[in-house]
């Protein structure tokens, strides 16, 4: 047993030895060209950004609206939407026109859980948003992941957890453990290749684009489920709510006028929103414009587009994402 | 709990070090850490079913020793036929109840009746059909006195609800567990590094091998309508490998645990996919679920019926083939059924009923064939023909339903078939997988190194796995047996 044990410890300590040196030399040289303020550099002739999850993915079409540029990431929380907005200001003074997807989604509770998946992004969050991913005494936070605690054990698995994963991210991106080295290998490859190309950089994928259209009502309901409910229950998000006047605050600092923009939802799904999640955005909104003069608001969740421009309930597919981007492609220039 | 989750990584060396440091002064106590642990295992997933897996323990347990018991042999029966009974009646309602509502429905509608719809909102409890043929086993065993019924009751439970082998097997048999149970359990060293190897082997096979797969099968059976036929190959032999690494890797981690725990469990994968024909495929696929079902199904049936059939021949057919044709159909007809309350399973089960009774009316053809062609010569050919014949099975195994099977089916024998598919990291993953497994066919598991001598060859070795585990992961997938 002794010697399985010191055999053991010394594995792990070999392991763990080797892994820093590695991972430093990995993590060093990626962060250092991935967040560098060269990597968020546009070309000169990008003055609208567009910036947000799908709903920003499948409907601004950069190759349609001139002078553009889309920065949405599938399922990107405003949480790291607000990190990486800041970051591409600050690099591109030219920008003149922040344009953010602002669903009824954006704001809830639900996508709380999303926040550790957003660990990737940690070289560019500012103290704020370093104190929120490492924030393992926050109950409140915790109890949006894994819904409300039915017990006394579950609260305390949950802070462990937490704490776990916490340490990891600590591990990844202050010590250097590689942990999922794939982002860093992918980059790599590209750099060898003499091509790196902003699409390869994990923080700007591109469009996503589709013909397919599928309004099955179970599809809805799935994604109403997912937006909009944790067991049943609805709430807002503090997290998202904060990174929104964040946003805000930051185009006014950069002197950029900030778009909200409620995309298009077929008319199917959007009677499913709960009243709750409406109630909260009118709300949340009108204390925005109250706060901010640099803010302009566009509600296109009503359009009526035919059954065939939707991909599903929620998004608008390719033709959908063509006729859109052409009816608003003046609408920056304006 | 996942074996695949942070909470695992965190919960086995805590039970590891309880169990070798504190509790190795008493065999009780060394029990009843386990147990806990178990019982801790599954409630993670579901405190409520809990309560199913003791209830369902302690039925065996007390049907056992009422068997015992007994002293007339129609009382034994009477107790093995409840036992029986309530194990099956709880696996039906909670599995199956659904599916044959939904059957009969479906049946009344084609004869042209209407019935009101009143399936219930039941949750499958996850593991039920592992550890009820433990239970049944037992009962079984008991009843054969092939077994003593077990007084102790925390025995009995532990030997039901053993938290490697709870969720999804091997289906490590009581006649085989409980005396390991009951055994002074001494740590081997030797023993304990291969558990280790063959747990990073099992990761390896479901993280990396399983769930690359799985993104790929995702998206090919969700598209198969818009896909070249050569594709829907690709993606039966993409499924052929997530389940295989998906599953293996299940048993591979629970095997290498309990042997951490100074306990050997039986092998549950044999390389299936180097069998030279269907049947030695069984005899190497889930090899507990295949001996469980030929003891305690195919035998027993296959005796009762061959003392009915008197004649030699039915229709100028030997009764023995007869005989074995209808008790292998029943026997993979519940096989497929076991799998899932879902007609695609039962296809899938009778597929292989099929193709064995082919096998065995065409044997003196094939045999011809063979040595004509001299293909005993070729294994490799008779390992394809296999390995096409089961990954066709797996696309009913994988489907949705039957007409998405069928019409995957029909799509994938067109004339796209001959045209080249996308290749993605997953294939090539796959095939140095498929390389190593053949490299070390003879041995236990992929990963069982012992014979390289030269210690920091053998840990690089580790650290490479670790490092292909911790980069390469697929998206976090449950593993598949999980819902059967």
């Amino acid at each position: 047993m002794k010697l399985f044990i010191k055999k053991i410890f010394l594995f792990t300590i070999v392991f763990g030895i080797f892994s820093v040196i590695v991972g430093q030399i990995y993590l060093h040289n990626y962060l250092k060209i991935v967040f560098s303020e060269e990597a968020f550099r546009l070309p000169e002739n990008i003055t609208t950004v567009f910036f947000g999850d799908s709903h920003a993915n499948t409907t601004f079409d950069p190759e349609i609206i001139e002078n553009s540029f889309n920065a949405s990431v599938e399922s990107e929380i405003y949480f790291t939407t607000y990190s990486k907005m800041k970051s591409l200001l600050k690099s591109n003074p030219q920008i003149k026109n922040v344009v953010l997807s602002h669903g009824y989604h954006n704001l809830s509770f639900a996508y709380n859980k999303d926040i550790l998946f957003s660990d990737k992004y940690y070289s560019l969050f500012d103290q704020w948003g370093k104190e929120i991913i490492h924030s393992a005494a926050n109950g409140q936070l915790l109890e949006y992941k894994y819904g409300p605690f039915n017990s006394f054990f579950s609260r305390w698995f949950a802070y462990l957890e937490h704490f776990v994963n916490s340490t990891f991210i600590r591990l990844k991106y202050d010590v250097g453990v590689p942990v999922n080295l794939t982002d860093y290998l992918n980059f790599y490859v590209s750099i060898l290749r003499n091509n790196p190309k902003l699409n390869e950089f994990p923080l700007y994928p591109g469009n996503y684009r589709s013909d397919k259209s599928n309004l099955e009502e179970s599809l809805t309901n799935k994604f109403i489920n997912l937006h909009y409910y944790i067991d049943g229950e609805v709430g807002s998000s503090g997290i998202m709510i904060e990174s929104l006047y964040r946003m805000a605050e930051t185009c006014r600092e950069y002197n950029v006028n900030f778009f909200l923009i409620n995309t298009p939802i077929h008319s199917s799904f959007k009677s499913k929103i709960p009243e709750y999640y409406i109630k909260l955005y009118d709300e949340v909104l009108i204390d925005l414009k109250d706060k901010f003069d640099n803010i302009y608001y566009y509600d296109f969740s009503s359009v009526d587009y035919p059954d065939s421009l939707f991909g599903d309930g929620d998004h608008l597919n390719a033709p959908g994402m063509e006729r859109f981007s052409n009816e608003i492609k003046d609408l920056f220039t304006e | 709990m996942l074996f695949n989750s942070i909470e695992f990584a965190i919960f086995l060396p805590i039970v590891f070090i309880l169990y070798w440091f504190v509790a190795n002064k008493s065999l009780k106590l060394q029990n009843f850490l386990l147990l806990g642990a178990s019982y801790f295992f599954y409630a993670f997933w579901d405190l409520r079913f809990l309560f199913l897996l003791i209830f369902v323990s302690v039925l065996s347990y007390s049907i056992a020793l009422i068997i015992q018991k007994a002293e007339r042999k129609e009382q034994k029966k009477k107790w093995l036929i409840t036992g029986i009974s309530l194990n099956l009646l709880v696996l039906a309602y909670f599995k199956y109840f659904n599916f044959f509502v939904d059957s009969f429905i479906d049946l009344f509608t084609t004869l042209g009746i209407s019935l009101q719809k009143t399936t219930l909102e039941i949750i499958l409890p996850i593991g039920i059909s592992f550890y009820i043929f433990l239970s049944l086993s037992y009962i079984i065993d008991v009843y054969w006195e092939k077994l003593k019924a077990e007084k102790n009751l925390i025995d009995v439970l532990l030997t039901l609800g053993f938290f490697p082998i709870l969720l999804a097997g091997p289906i490590q048999r009581p006649i085989t567990l409980l005396p390991q149970i009951k055994s002074k359990r001494i740590f081997h060293y030797q023993s304990a590094v291969d558990g280790l190897r063959q747990i990073l082997w099992g990761l390896f096979k479901k993280i990396v091998i399983a769930d690359n797969a799985a993104v790929q099968v995702n998206y090919i059976f969700s598209n198969y309508e818009s896909l070249d036929g050569s594709m829907l190959l690709l993606g039966a032999f993409y499924y052929a490998f997530q389940i295989y690494g998906d599953f293996s890797g299940y048993s591979d981690i629970a095997i290498g645990t309990a042997r951490l725990l100074g306990f050997n469990l039986m092998q549950n994968f044999n390389y299936p996919y180097f069998s030279k024909n269907i049947g030695e495929f069984w005899k190497r696929w889930h090899i507990s679920l295949s001996s469980w079902l030929n003891e305690y199904l195919f035998l027993p049936i296959s005796y009762s019926l061959a003392r009915k059939l008197s004649r030699r021949k039915y229709f100028g057919v030997r009764a023995d083939k007869i005989n074995y044709s209808i008790v292998i159909t029943a026997t993979f007809f519940l096989c497929g059924l076991w799998h899932g309350a879902n007609w695609t399973f039962i296809i899938w089960g009778l597929l292989y009923a099929f193709y064995l009774i082919f096998a065995l009316f065409t044997k003196n053809l094939k045999n011809r064939f063979k040595k004509n062609l001299r293909l005993d010569k070729l294994p490799i050919v008779s390992i394809l023909i296999t390995f096409l014949l089961t990954s066709l099975g797996w696309i009913f195994f994988r489907a949705d339903n039957l007409a998405q099977a069928f019409g995957y089916i029909e799509r994938l024998f067109s004339a796209s078939l001959f045209t080249l598919p996308d290749r993605s990291r997953t294939l090539y993953f796959i095939i140095a997988f498929i390389i190593v497994e053949w490299l070390q066919r003879k041995k236990q598991h992929g990963l069982e190194i012992d014979n390289i001598k030269f210690t920091a060859l053998r840990w690089s070795i580790y650290y490479l796995m670790i490092f292909l585990i911790l980069n390469f992961s697929g998206s976090q997938q449950e593993f598949i047996y999980f819902q059967f």
